[in-house]
């Protein structure tokens, strides 16, 4: 029964996406599309409510670690929920094709970004406006020892968390990786901040449009509930295990394939 | 060392509402799996009727799902928004921390959140 294997596909999705730190929309869009020949624009609704409910769930984990930076998240989403209005507007004029190359880009994008090394830095220069709304904070380092940190560059973070707002509702993935890369490039966070506040502040932007998709009539319970349910479990099993596996090995293999579905997306959308 | 005391304190207090959140997430994730199992049994093999675009708005679906008195398929839905207004909740409930912390500046820009969320979740709506 297909309903029954997108379900086992979502559990793997959730389950991937756990192991190596990214949300499941990466996998799961790809998959909707190219094997179950499911219309994108369904897809994307679907994955944008497995992003809402993952991340709903793991935000208290998210805070417990004491990594996020809360101030810096409601400060940012504004930012990320104007991007969402903007991309799902974008959408309703792109035709799929469009879609598709879109999402084969960034596909192809995220997997030179999982290669890349993270060197970690501290800023010690606190821009204006995380002066006056107090965004600079503390974490608490492998030693335990409590690391202070400013904030560099606000309004260019604010014009990428926007970037990335746009980027979530056209092709139903969290950003996660854009939102990490404009707080570690160009607000100078340290990179586990970057990592939780992001994570944090994911389920926010995804229910902006995800909403929207489903007032529209674009999320069909039949698609979103086994993908929702199957990426819970299957993140929620992930995340317990992933001290166990090798995820090293894991990502590279990911990176092979990640390129590859990017090439089909995008022979797809160029068809 | 106030601001300090402060950050800690909201800290607690956004612990709490998260951990509501997740109670959110597992009522919804059960609507969504017992609506879902429901729509199998009854009407079967459904995926391959979702390979081309035809949305047909919520209220639509919803209307006909009473008339038609589709439980699972009303089930689902309600998993569906309680799923999409948890986000919105914790962004309102941050909103009124913030106030009780005199933030009011942060307090201002998460009901600026909340407000950009309602307009999102309007454009949905074909009127």
């Amino acid at each position: 029964m297909p309903e029954v294997l997108l379900l086992i596909t979502a559990i793997a999705a959730g389950f991937l996406g756990a192991l190596l730190g990214l949300g499941g929309g990466i996998i799961i869009v790809p998959v909707l599309t190219l094997v179950y020949h499911v219309d994108i624009r369904y897809a994307i609704a679907a994955s944008l409510i497995s992003i809402v409910a993952t991340s709903s769930g793991a935000a208290a984990s998210y805070l417990k670690d004491s990594l996020t930076n809360l101030r810096l998240a409601v400060f940012l989403e504004v930012g990320t929920v104007s991007g969402a209005i903007g991309g799902f507007l974008l959408a309703s004029y792109l035709k799929a094709q469009a879609l598709f190359l879109l999402f084969g880009i960034f596909l192809f994008f995220s997997a030179v970004m999982m290669l890349r090394k993270r060197g970690d830095h501290v800023s010690t220069i606190n821009h204006p406006w995380a002066e006056s709304l107090h965004l600079d904070g503390a974490y608490p380092d492998d030693k335990g020892q409590t690391v202070s940190y400013k904030v560099e560059m606000v309004p260019l973070g604010l014009i990428a968390m926007f970037g990335a707002g746009v980027l979530s509702a056209l092709l139903g993935i969290g950003s996660g990786i854009f939102k990490v890369l404009a707080m570690d490039g160009a607000m100078k966070l340290p990179m586990k901040v970057s990592s939780a506040t992001s994570n944090f502040m994911i389920g926010v932007t995804a229910s902006a449009s995800a909403g929207a998709y489903l007032l529209r009539g674009d999320v069909h319970p039949e698609i979103a509930a086994p993908v929702a349910i199957g990426i819970i479990i299957g993140s929620f099993v992930g995340a317990r295990v992933m001290v166990k596996m090798p995820a090293r090995r894991i990502r590279q293999i990911f990176v092979v394939v990640l390129a590859i579905v990017s090439v089909q997306m995008i022979l797809k959308g160029l068809s | 060392m106030n601001s300090k005391i402060d950050d800690k304190k909201l800290h607690q207090l956004e612990l709490r509402i998260s951990s509501l959140l997740r109670v959110g997430v597992l009522i919804s994730g059960a609507c969504l799996l017992f609506g879902w199992i429901g729509q199998l049994r009854q009407d079967g093999e459904l995926l391959s009727t979702f390979t081309t675009y035809h949305p047909v708005p919520l209220l639509e679906r919803m209307q006909w799902a009473l008339l038609m008195r589709d439980r699972s398929l009303m089930m689902a839905f309600i998993g569906l928004m309680i799923l999409v207004c948890l986000p919105v909740l914790r962004v309102a409930m941050t909103g009124v921390l913030f106030i009780l912390q005199k933030e009011y500046k942060l307090g201002l820009m998460a009901f600026g959140v909340l407000g950009a969320l309602v307009v999102s979740f309007c454009l949905g709506i074909d009127l």
